[in-house]
């Protein structure tokens, strides 16, 4: 288990575990990140994370990456 | 009868909103476009009442102004239009089930964008959906007003949902678009190489620096273009033989010649220098704003329907997190540059209140408007593109300066971007000169009033003798801190006003070089135009906006001390 910066760009992952308060979890619910989705890092090395999650595109800070957990698949 | 249309962000509801109202509403392809309620009215197949629509929002618990606008909005309608995109429809469901599950009103979802689902390879069952749901579902493309009739038909079937969530509601969407939906695969297009690049470095900083130079460039060349060879020869050969008519009959010397066409120098109309409201009062915004209004516009409108900003706000990120604010912000900057009122409101995006009143206090001191932008250009290009760069420069610096100082002296912390990246789309020309009449309806309706306005209260200051008054008063601060003329305080106070005419009226003053770049510095810094102040009076509340007012003050102070001497050390102008 990593954290979404951990994990090497353009590698798919499964969310294990969201470490944040309700409202960091609600609003990443909101975007489709919720524990148990599967998701694509598309970079960059820099600034905030981009993720794919099924047909939307989402740019997380990397604080708030930092308390996603992920799998590689 | 109440129609309200609710859904996620970006998934189309202004689009559909003009479509089924007639009424112009801005559209662009970034979450946020919408951050207030338009209100139009309807009348089809004998139904009669108000469209609204709403801001995006995700969920019933509002998390910003603009999400709270929407659900305000929800609670109040009598039948919901559930706006979905159809490429997202697993996302998209978690805010329909619970609108279905806790709002009992008529319902009637919307599968819009649905001509993208054919390009994504999505396939959705919407029978099926109908039936799982109870209620009724519609097929429409906003943007090509395909099923936009289907949707008017089907708006008076629309029923109280009689649904109740019995599962965990995830698991219920699972099942739900393990039943509606196929995926099938499909090629990467072109868009999707664009999309990748843009965002990896070092493409990404390419990209971004192409686009903002040829952004400019483009600026540029249209507005010049149009001044030097649309509105000059129309004022020099039409409107100045005219005036000068007017001018005869009126006699000049009195008041009402000196109002109307202000002061001819030789018998020459200068229309920089006259000063009238009929002269200068619409030389100013018709030949001097209105084509870079105009190109800006036009660029930035491209710009939006592309997506092209949250690609820069997540290159930005990092810099705007140094100044207590994340990449987002460029969206109320951005759009400041073109008029700060549009870019005032759009703050409202925002969650915190530090985060609010950081970018609105930075929009107001450090973004000049399009209207200032083209009249600094006017009158400090004459002498070089340098010394209109200077001023930028100046205004980047500030804004970063202050934006740290806010940052480290501001209780709380920089909140995080969490923003969804819309795809790339083709902007469509008609859609795109929409939006741009649209904003320029609003300049000649509550730009240009304010403009005559101005000019004929820089008479009133002059001819009853408030200007001389005036300057006596603050004579130390422009004169000995700024170095500039007393007489500068005119400009001061119709930069209340309008900023643009402020700035035309460093203009006759016979400026050195270096007095108009500090001048020019000042106007943009030391307090927003009455259209833009309003707004933020709104939107930061009484207590706020006296904070932010007392730090432009201080900032203009200081930065036009400053000024003054490293110009003065270095020599410049």
């Amino acid at each position: 288990m990593i954290t979404l910066i951990e994990l090497k760009n353009f590698r798919k992952a499964l969310v294990i575990d969201i470490v944040g308060g309700s409202m960091a979890k609600r609003k990443l619910e909101n975007l489709g990140i919720r524990v148990g989705s599967i998701i694509v890092k598309k970079g960059p090395s820099l600034g905030p994370v981009v993720v794919n999650s099924g047909n939307t595109q989402i740019a997380i800070g990397r604080g708030l990456a930092s308390k996603i957990l992920v799998k590689e698949l | 009868m109440k129609i309200v249309l609710a859904g996620n962000p970006n998934v189309g509801k202004s689009v559909l909103f003009s479509r089924l109202t007639g009424a112009r509403v801005i559209v662009s392809n970034y979450p946020g476009t919408t951050v207030g309620f338009t209100k139009g009215k309807f009348c089809f197949l004998g139904m009669e009442g108000e469209l609204y629509d709403a801001p995006g929002t995700y969920s019933l618990n509002p998390t910003s102004k603009a999400e709270e606008v929407a659900v305000n909005l929800i609670k109040d309608a009598d039948l919901i239009v559930n706006v979905i995109d159809s490429t997202n429809l697993e996302r998209n469901l978690l805010l329909t089930l619970e609108l279905v599950s806790k709002i009992k009103k008529p319902f009637i979802v919307v599968l819009n964008m649905w001509d993208e689902t054919k390009h994504k390879g999505v396939e959705i069952d919407i029978d099926r959906l109908k039936e799982i749901l109870g209620i009724e579902v519609v097929s429409t493309c906003g943007l090509t007003g395909e099923g936009i009739v289907r949707l008017i038909h089907r708006i008076k079937d629309a029923k109280v949902p009689d649904f109740t969530l019995k599962e965990d509601v995830w698991s219920f969407i699972g099942e739900i678009i393990r039943k509606v939906q196929k995926l099938h695969h499909r090629h990467h297009s072109f868009w999707d190489a664009v999309q990748e690049l843009s965002i990896k470095p070092p493409w990404a900083w390419i990209i971004a620096l192409l686009a903002i130079l040829s952004s400019f460039q483009v600026i540029r060349f249209i507005g010049e273009g149009f001044i030097n060879y649309v509105f000059d020869p129309f004022f020099m050969n039409f409107y100045t033989p005219l005036i000068m008519k007017l001018s005869a009959l009126v006699g000049e010397g009195n008041f009402i010649h000196s109002v109307l066409i202000g002061h001819l120098i030789d018998g020459r109309l200068d229309y920089a220098l006259a000063f009238g409201v009929l002269t200068t009062g619409f030389y100013v915004p018709i030949a001097m704003v209105l084509p870079y209004v105009f190109s800006f516009y036009l660029v930035l409108g491209f710009l939006e329907d592309l997506g092209y900003l949250p690609r820069l706000a997540v290159l930005f990120d990092r810099v705007f997190h140094k100044i207590g604010l994340h990449g987002y912000s460029i969206v109320p900057m951005v759009l400041g540059l073109g008029c700060n009122v549009p870019g005032a409101l759009s703050t409202r995006l925002f969650e915190e209140r530090r985060e609010k009143f950081i970018a609105a206090t930075l929009l107001a001191i450090a973004v000049p408007c399009m209207a200032q932008t083209s009249m600094i250009i006017g009158i400090l290009g004459r002498f070089g593109g340098q010394y209109v760069g200077m001023v930028f420069f100046n205004l980047v610096v500030i804004w970063f300066i202050l934006g740290k100082l806010l940052n480290r002296f501001l209780k709380g912390c920089s909140p995080e971007i969490l923003l969804e990246i819309p795809p790339y789309r083709r902007p469509s020309l008609i859609a795109l000169f929409k939006k741009l009449w649209i904003r320029l309806r609003w300049f000649f309706s509550d730009a240009f009033p304010y403009v005559l306005l101005g000019v004929l209260l820089v008479n009133i200051l002059y001819y009853f003798k408030i200007i001389d008054f005036l300057a006596c008063f603050f004579n130390p601060l422009i004169r000995n801190l700024w170095g500039l003329p007393q007489e500068s305080i005119g400009a001061l106070i119709v930069g209340f006003l309008r900023k643009d005419v402020a700035v035309g009226m460093l203009r006759p003053l016979n400026l050195t070089i270096r007095q108009l770049i500090i001048g020019s510095t000042i106007l943009a810094v030391y307090f927003p135009c009455v259209a833009t102040f309003m707004v933020l009076l709104r939107e930061l509340g009484v207590r706020d906006m006296i904070k932010s007012m007392l730090i432009m003050i201080a900032t203009a102070v200081i930065t036009g001390t400053l000024l003054n001497l490293i110009l003065f050390v270095l020599n410049i102008g």
